[in-house]
């Protein structure tokens, strides 16, 4: 029975094997009725085999989706939209002729809007999408999915090959209408992004959810004590065996410590070692995503990032 | 749900219309330059001797043709949406089978609507040639039409069952004439009984045999052979593949996955 607390999406014990390649394994999560879930990973991870799955354009070997407490019917696609990683568009088509297919094959379609998006990405709807480059081809996509006003939108990279100014249009839509009720799943490179628009996250690694939840609270659950010296940094052999530290990076003048809790004493371990600065941080997803993923050198990178 | 195929075929019959267009300009050009004022026609495999021609041996060759022609261009739609475009169809809120047979009609609009195209154009270069037409009507013309009607319709239930599940088709486009010829040809031939045994097997499902038409003046694939079949049988033969074929192409794609 379906009730207002029963999940908009519910993906349960998910798994879909690709030969001898475990493409999702045991993938499991729920996401609540107008909430924006960001899923992230490498490359290869099985974001798009995961959403395939919950689509019904690939069968899973093992597990459940359900959406608003039913399972998957053709109808169901009248108020849901993918727009999915690669583009699906047919080249020989012009955007118009996208649009009409779109209005045609949708009860919701709604024409306004599809002009306003149009506007928004600047599109000229009489080129045929083999023409558009690819940001122009997301755009169309985009562009279609959200004409429709659907109440589930899965969107993968949704904002791939798109400029700056138009993938935070692409944003701005998102949040838009999740504040309008709509329940969304996406997937995107660009841990920012992620960070900016969704409240939940789920981090994919190999296959499988190594981490998933509120991105305030994940973010709250640890914290980086930061401090930069002089020269570079020292090795404080106090941290090693600190019971409160997950990790310790040195990069140059930097050294970062992520710690679980008891923020205050490993602060003042590093604060005998007479840095220049210290302070405390709360973690953002890139800090947590590398973590999760366990890649250090991204982790070095991350941190090069972060300073440049 | 049958917009894009709508469009598809609205192009495929755009130029279909141009190509019998230039046909009928081009034999009322050369017969308006011929010094006697008009030409002569071979219609079918034997010259005419200047007899009249049935109009169901015309619906014949326009079904061959023109029918034919369209089945082999619009004859692997599933195999092109498998080309990358399966997220876009199979995010519709329609069944997969819904969405193929939405395809299959409008397509299968589109063939019967080509064959009399090119009835239409055939009837008028014979009109510009002055070669005479029968439109007599009786219980065994009336087979023929429904026959000849369902030719382009099997060579594309054909076309489909073998490219379903492929991506794009073009090889299946490309070859499928070449091989429907060739095993017509080695069905007629005089094989060893177990070679002729398997002939007679492969040209079970191969359309080409069942399009066979003999009349005094006109003769259609009889080349190799007559099949010895009735045209009624020949008839339900091209039913059964266009039906089983597209059946067989549904059943495949709805099993893929993207």
């Amino acid at each position: 029975m379906t009730t207002e607390h029963t999940p908009m999406i519910s993906v349960h014990a998910l798994s879909k094997r690709y030969g001898r390649t475990l493409a999702v394994d045991d993938v499991s999560f729920s996401i609540n009725r107008g909430s924006i879930f960001g899923l992230l990973g490498t490359n290869g991870a099985g974001k798009t085999t995961t959403f395939k799955c919950v689509l019904g354009l690939a069968f899973p070997d093992a597990g459940e989706v359900r959406f608003d407490g039913e399972r998957l019917r053709p109808e169901l696609f009248e108020r849901m939209s993918y727009v999915p990683e690669t583009s699906a568009l047919y080249g020989w088509m012009t955007g118009r002729e996208h649009l009409e297919m779109t209005k045609r094959s949708f009860r919701r379609y709604d024409a306004a809007r599809a002009q306003m998006l149009l506007d928004l990405f600047a599109f000229d709807v009489k080129k045929k999408a083999k023409q558009l480059s690819k940001g122009q081809q997301s755009a169309l996509a985009l562009t279609m999915a959200f004409s429709i006003r659907p109440d589930i939108l899965v969107l993968d990279e949704p904002s791939s090959g798109l400029d700056p100014v138009h993938q935070r249009h692409v944003l701005d839509l998102m949040i838009d209408a999740a504040a309008g009720g709509a329940t969304i799943l996406f997937s995107s490179h660009q841990i920012g992004q992620v960070e900016r628009a969704a409240d939940h996250v789920a981090i994919m690694h190999k296959g499988k959810v190594l981490l998933a939840g509120d991105v305030e609270e994940l973010r709250a659950g640890e914290k980086v004590v930061e401090a930069t010296f002089d020269g570079d940094a020292p090795a404080i052999a106090a941290l090693d065996g600190d019971p409160h530290v997950r990790r310790v990076m040195r990069q140059g003048r930097v050294l970062r410590a992520y710690i679980r809790d008891g923020g205050n004493g490993v602060a003042n371990l590093i604060d005998a070692a007479k840095p220049a600065s210290l302070r405390v941080l709360n973690q953002n997803l890139e800090d947590i995503f590398l973590a999760a993923v366990g890649d250090d050198s991204g982790a070095a990178m991350a941190t090069l990032n972060r300073e440049n | 749900m049958y917009y894009k195929e709508i469009v598809t075929v609205s192009r495929a019959l755009m130029w279909l219309v141009i190509s019998l267009a230039m046909i009928l300009g081009a034999v009322i050009l050369v017969s308006a330059l011929s010094p006697h004022g008009h030409v002569s026609v071979q219609a079918g495999d034997t010259p005419s001797s200047g007899g009249p021609t049935s109009f169901v041996a015309l619906l014949g060759t326009a079904a061959l043709l023109a029918g034919g022609i369209m089945a082999t261009v619009l004859g692997v739609p599933l195999a092109k949406e498998n080309e990358g475009h399966l997220e876009l169809a199979w995010t519709k809120p329609y069944s997969r089978t819904q969405y193929a047979t939405a395809i299959a009609l409008v397509d299968s609009a589109a063939l019967i609507i080509s064959t009399l195209l090119g009835f239409v154009t055939l009837v008028a270069i014979l009109d510009v040639v002055h070669s005479p037409i029968t439109w007599g009507f009786n219980t065994a013309v009336s087979v023929n039409i429904v026959r000849f009607l369902l030719f382009p319709l099997a060579w594309y239930g054909l076309l489909n069952a073998l490219s379903a599940s492929a991506r794009g088709g073009a090889r299946v486009q490309g070859l499928v004439w070449l091989i429907a010829i060739v095993l017509v040809v080695l069905y007629a031939l005089p094989l060893p009984a177990i070679w002729h045994g398997i002939m007679v097997a492969l040209n079970v499902v191969n359309p080409l045999i069942y399009v066979q038409y003999h009349e005094a003046e006109f003769s259609l694939m009889t080349g190799a052979g007559s099949n010895g079949l009735s045209g009624l049988t020949s008839g339900i033969a091209l039913a059964v593949i266009a039906i089983g074929g597209w059946a067989l192409a549904a059943a495949q794609w709805r099993r893929l996955q993207a």
